[in-house]
């Protein structure tokens, strides 16, 4: 895979521990659990290496944070709002691109139920100027630098916000969000706000009139629309609505695990007519299936399979939405502004510690690429699945 | 200007749709409200300022280069409170910057309050300014020494953003490290009025930098954010000069040696920042850098407070900040005087006329093409003129940036 410049930065390492700010034990960014790696032959994993080294790697939806060893210490860790990067993951990650997500639900800096427009600011303001003291990593804001990423051995970072909560009903702030580098952004959280109906609502009344505005707003500016987290209704209308494709960055089949956080097929091909993109998601437990009930790797890919047939290769592909560290713990103590419980009811599963296979994310796409070669698929398909698709979206989508 | 701008023509949002997305306003001509003045040179200097124009990183250490509505009076307050500036693409085009410190909407910042100074406010500017930028190449954002040197290499224009005073971090020390991410890469301790960290220039009284002041200044040296004190008063001033670990700038000031008001710095403040290593930047909006020889304001009597400056702490230490704008700034100032405290820190108003523009020194632009051609008409050498331009800004910039 390539080599990215990586020099051992650790977060915030121009500041003093204990004096500038906080600190915490955190947890292992790589081996935090057993190492698993999707079994290949020698052949095969040659050719995975040359895949992540040759074409751009790109995951639809992450959260490269790192949290606190210590879960019950999460609330502690996001109230101070300066949640560390997992720069030494990331740089052997294989990722050339990743859309960054950052506290989403979590970002409970001020607030207790999180989503304040001032908390997302601190919240993007702490984390690029954590970025801006090194150079492996940096924000993206335009089509060539993600291209520019690849050529230097760097990680470009696509600031990505999972709903427009924080906007209130100010469509200015769009502009102003995407002025600070923001360039994807979700209409609605699991939860409604004045743009529709969350994902979790028992009825969705679809996009709002100042749905519409914002829509209209972020085709014009260019950020990309993302719909992971809406209700169905909300999800086809944006669809609709959106003159630009559209995308669903975290998410599987509801054909395959009957929960409101999986998508309809409806949703899944409104999002492909318009020439969208739906992201497979990784998330412990929600992309579950009846014959991989036990999340793993094996059940996210029979999602990516179901996805891939019903719309095609060329609209679908991985956000597999990981993070460093206990991820199921952080559900449990989260489960309110994460509405996990709402979220994640339907057929009867058996939790598990981790999802095998797709941990973190420096396990997800070299354990990717790998299922995939495994499995006979071509290496065009492999390349518009692992990045190729994600570009051509970003390019329809961003103004330059 | 290393080669000619690479400007195509871009216009300030030009992806929405005004009187829809956004209220227009009837804006000034920009670089052609006021007739041009250009400091006389003959054909051998016209040559030396033309090709060190070229070769030149030439650096405006303080402006506001955006543009302003044609009748201030009626539409300022609106303007701003839309909080949507127009950056001034085609007359920094025109230009011979290659780099432009953006002071934002500073004092007038009144996008959410009738105060100004707003942590919202402030965001909601960076952002909003950032996002029509982003929409264009010829003008980027600058972070680092590179991006500078970049722009100069490849006919662009860098901006630097700063914000004049620290008042919008209220006693969170941490909003110097969201400044930072979002971009901003220099901020005043104070505006002329007291914050938290210390006085301002206006007070009668001054008590220095405070407790929080010197966690700010301590904060902003580790993170690499440079500090300015031009609106800051003088005991405060010299305390962040002696806190610091790093050189400051005093990036708009002149010397109140040649005309006693408040607003401009005593001998003992500009020597203490040169002493430290620090470079002070001569300022021009309106009523500013007068002088008893020169109370009519024009870029006479703003070299007058150059060559002062140069002699007091010498040619390394001294820049130009012009503090220019694209609009009627007189009436600019008249309309804000409560927000910019003109009032009481102009000197004795009774011993200078009000001009209606600075002749030779009225906007970026043409304040880009004089500080040049006064320095070649003056003789001074290649080397002093490239540290004035901007050689001497590089300098503590790499000291104090990342």
């Amino acid at each position: 895979m390539k080599t990215k410049r990586y020099n051992g930065y650790k977060s915030f390492q121009y500041l003093e521990p204990g004096i500038d700010y906080r600190p915490f034990k955190l947890a292992r960014q790589t081996a935090r659990v057993p190492v698993y790696v999707v079994p290949v032959t020698v052949e095969q994993e040659a050719l995975v290496q040359q895949i992540l080294e040759e074409d751009m790697i790109i995951s639809l939806h992450e959260h490269t944070s790192v949290m606190p060893e210590d879960v019950n210490e999460s609330f502690e860790y996001s109230r101070q709002g300066r949640e560390r990067t997992g720069f030494e993951g990331l740089a052997v990650s294989g990722l050339d691109v990743v859309f960054e997500n950052f506290m989403d639900g979590t970002a409970t800096i001020t607030s207790n139920a999180g989503w304040k427009w001032s908390d997302v600011i601190h919240d993007l303001g702490i984390r690029f100027s954590d970025f801006d003291h090194q150079d492996m990593l940096f924000v993206a804001r335009t089509i060539d630098d993600l291209y520019r990423a690849k050529r230097e051995g760097r990680i470009a970072l696509v600031a990505s916000l999972e709903a427009a909560t924080p906007i209130e009903n100010e469509v200015d702030r769009v502009d102003v969000l995407y002025g600070l580098g923001v360039r994807a952004m979700g209409i609605t959280y699991s939860e409604s706000n004045a743009c529709g109906s969350g994902l979790k609502e028992p009825r969705d009344g679809g996009l709002t009139t100042f749905g519409r505005q914002v829509v209209r707003r972020m085709n014009q500016i260019g950020m990309t629309i993302d719909t992971a987290h809406c209700g169905d209704r909300t999800a086809i209308d944006v669809a609709e609505v959106s003159e630009r494709p559209v995308l669903m960055s975290h998410c599987g089949a509801r054909a395959l695990w009957n929960t409101n956080r999986m998508k309809s097929d409806a949703a899944i091909k409104a999002v492909a007519e318009g020439g969208g993109l739906i992201g497979i998601e990784a998330a412990p437990h929600t992309t579950l299936t009846a014959a991989h009930p036990r999340h793993s790797i094996e059940s996210v890919m029979e999602h990516f399979e179901y996805v891939a047939n019903l719309v095609g290769i060329d609209h679908v592909t991985f956000g597999p939405d990981t993070l460093y560290g206990d991820h199921v713990g952080l559900h449990h103590a989260y489960a309110a502004q994460l509405s996990i419980g709402e979220t994640h009811q339907g057929p009867v599963f058996e939790e598990v510690p981790y999802v095998k296979g797709l941990e973190n994310p420096s396990e997800c796409f070299p354990n990717i690429v790998r299922w995939l070669v495994s499995h006979g698929y071509d290496r065009e398909s492999i390349r518009k699945v692992v990045g190729g698709n994600a570009l051509r979206v970003l390019k329809a989508t961003w103004a330059r | 200007m290393g080669s000619k701008h690479v400007y195509n023509g871009y216009k300030a949002y030009q992806y929405l749709e005004p009187g829809v997305d956004y209220r227009a306003f009837e804006m000034c001509e920009g670089d052609r409200v006021f007739p041009e003045y250009l400091i006389p040179l003959d054909e051998e200097q016209e040559a030396r300022a033309e090709r060190l124009a070229q070769e030149l990183i030439c650096i405006s250490l303080h402006e506001h280069p955006v543009l302003f509505p044609k009748n201030i009076a009626r539409d300022i307050f609106e303007y701003n409170r839309e909080g949507r500036q127009v950056t001034a693409y085609a007359e920094l085009a025109r230009s011979n910057w290659d780099c432009v410190f953006d002071n934002l909407m500073d004092g007038t910042c009144t996008i959410h309050s009738k105060a100004g100074w707003k942590w919202e406010s402030i965001i909601h500017d960076i952002g909003m300014r950032l996002s029509d930028i982003a929409h264009q190449d010829f003008i980027i954002k600058a972070e680092r020494v590179a991006d500078i040197e970049r722009a100069h290499a490849e006919g662009k224009l860098a901006l630097v953003f700063v914000i004049e005073g620290a008042a919008p971090i209220e006693n969170e020390v941490d909003r110097v490290d969201i400044l930072y991410g979002l971009g901003v890469r220099m901020m005043g301790i104070t505006y002329s009025e007291s914050n938290a960290l210390g006085s301002g220039l206006r007070e009668d009284r001054d008590g220095g930098l405070t407790a929080f002041g010197k966690q700010v200044v301590t904060r902003m040296n580790k993170i690499g954010m440079a500090i300015d004190c031009s609106h800051v008063g003088t005991q405060t001033t010299l305390d962040v000069i002696e806190h610091s670990t790093k050189p400051i700038f005093l990036s708009h000031v002149g010397a109140r040696a040649l005309w006693d008001s408040r607003r401009l710095a005593p001998d003992y403040v500009l020597k203490a920042c040169a002493e430290r290593g620090g470079v002070i930047g001569i300022e021009a909006a309106p009523h500013t850098t007068i002088t008893r020889n020169n109370t009519e304001h024009s870029i006479d009597s703003f070299m007058e407070h150059f060559e002062y400056v140069k002699d007091l702490v010498g040619i390394d230490h001294v820049t130009f900040g012009p503090d220019t704008l694209y609009g009627d700034h007189v009436a600019l100032h008249h309309a804000f005087a409560a927000h910019l405290s003109t009032k009481g820190t102009q000197g004795d108003t009774k011993a200078f006329k009000e001009v209606p523009y600075v002749r030779g020194i009225e906007n970026p632009t043409e304040g880009s093409k004089n500080t040049l051609r006064y320095l070649v008409k003056k003789g001074y050498s290649d080397e002093d003129i490239a540290k004035v331009m901007g050689q001497n800004v590089l300098r503590v910039l790499r000291e104090v940036w990342y």
